[in-house]
């Protein structure tokens, strides 16, 4: 034992050596950082993709595919946990979550406590994760912080519903179950790769201007920025139901 | 006032690959991600801050916990 600890040691030494030696060059060398795609993007972004948040701008108007490849990592991730936490005994089952069905494993763990606080919590999250999602390209934030947001609310509905019902929200409402997360899920991710075809991301804002000049703006702004959003919103709602669900499932899956 | 996050992340970082209670490690880990993000807050990057926020200290604890449970509490070496 007394071994291993002198080897792990002495890895990690050497592993913070050649980090050093690799990052050192950079901080101590006189060269610049790189800045011509900084320069263009910060002179251009806005007109280009008419997103006022430019990191909004840079990961959805610009590296799109980028983001898409992000998602489907993402998809990995969670269908494996998904599996490691399926073949955990005491799951809840999918198809017997129709109704409450985990409001039914009312537990030791049940106190007021934790009714009241996830149950006032709950909504607020939600809806604050609805907002970061939505304004992604107008505030700091966009689809994968507020669909990580939603989860969290979604998770506090969970536990409230494990505590035995969560204030007004009623815990037969079948919305946040595992089954209409998935579905969620896979009709967002869809929605994803649908706009990823070419010349989809141009037809969506020709048909948002066209819905804003029949409204009476010019809808200029409004169709460059739709790709943004929307795409913010599928992948809000991919992320939150996917990391909802796998959390749900962990949360229902105890045995108390 | 980053340097002194910055050096309580580092205490409670070393706190939580030491401890022998996992739980406590668990939420040691939490507490540095809380204080992440505060920093990528000060450094002017809100889009990380909220993203740390939401992933470090929330879903990774509540994985981390639920693994915790269905295995042991205490660290055996």
């Amino acid at each position: 034992m007394r071994r291993h600890r002198w080897l792990s040691a002495a890895t990690g030494l050497s592993a913070a050596a050649l980090a050093l030696a690799v990052l050192a060059p950079l901080v101590t060398h006189g060269v610049g950082w790189p800045t011509a795609a900084r320069d263009t993007i910060a002179a251009d972004g806005y007109a280009a993709t008419g997103a006022t948040n430019l990191v909004s701008a840079i990961y959805l108007g610009y590296r799109a595919f980028d983001t898409l490849g992000e998602t489907i990592v993402l998809l990995v991730a969670l269908a494996g946990s998904m599996a490691l936490v399926a073949s955990t005994p005491g799951r809840p089952d999918l198809a017997a979550d129709a109704a409450g069905g985990l409001a039914d494993r009312r537990g030791a763990g049940h106190t007021d406590v934790i009714n009241v606080i996830a149950g006032k919590l709950a909504p607020i999250v939600l809806l604050f994760g609805a907002y970061v999602m939505l304004y992604g390209h107008a505030s700091p934030g966009g689809g994968f912080q507020g669909g990580v947001a939603l989860a969290s609310g979604v998770i506090f509905i969970a536990i409230g519903r494990r505590a035995g019902g969560v204030g007004r929200i009623s815990p037969s409402i079948a919305a946040f179950g595992p089954r209409a997360l998935s579905r969620i899920e896979a009709i967002a991710f869809a929605s994803i790769l649908a706009l990823s075809f070419p010349g989809s991301g141009d037809a969506l804002a020709g048909l948002i201007g066209a819905i804003g000049e029949a409204a009476g703006g010019s809808g200029e702004r409004a169709a460059t920025v739709a790709p943004i959003i929307v795409l913010n919103i599928g992948i809000g709602l991919k992320v939150g139901s996917g990391v909802a669900l796998t959390c749900v499932m962990m949360l229902g899956g105890e045995r108390e | 006032m980053i340097e002194a996050l910055l050096a309580i992340v580092v205490a409670a970082s070393i706190y939580a690959m030491l401890s022998k209670d996992l739980l406590h490690g668990a939420i040691a880990l939490s507490l540095t991600s809380v204080l992440s993000a505060a920093i990528f807050f000060l450094a002017m990057a809100p889009d990380v801050a909220i993203t740390e926020a939401a992933v470090g200290a929330g879903l990774s604890t509540i994985v981390f916990v639920w693994a915790i449970r269905n295995t042991e509490r205490t660290d055996r070496s």
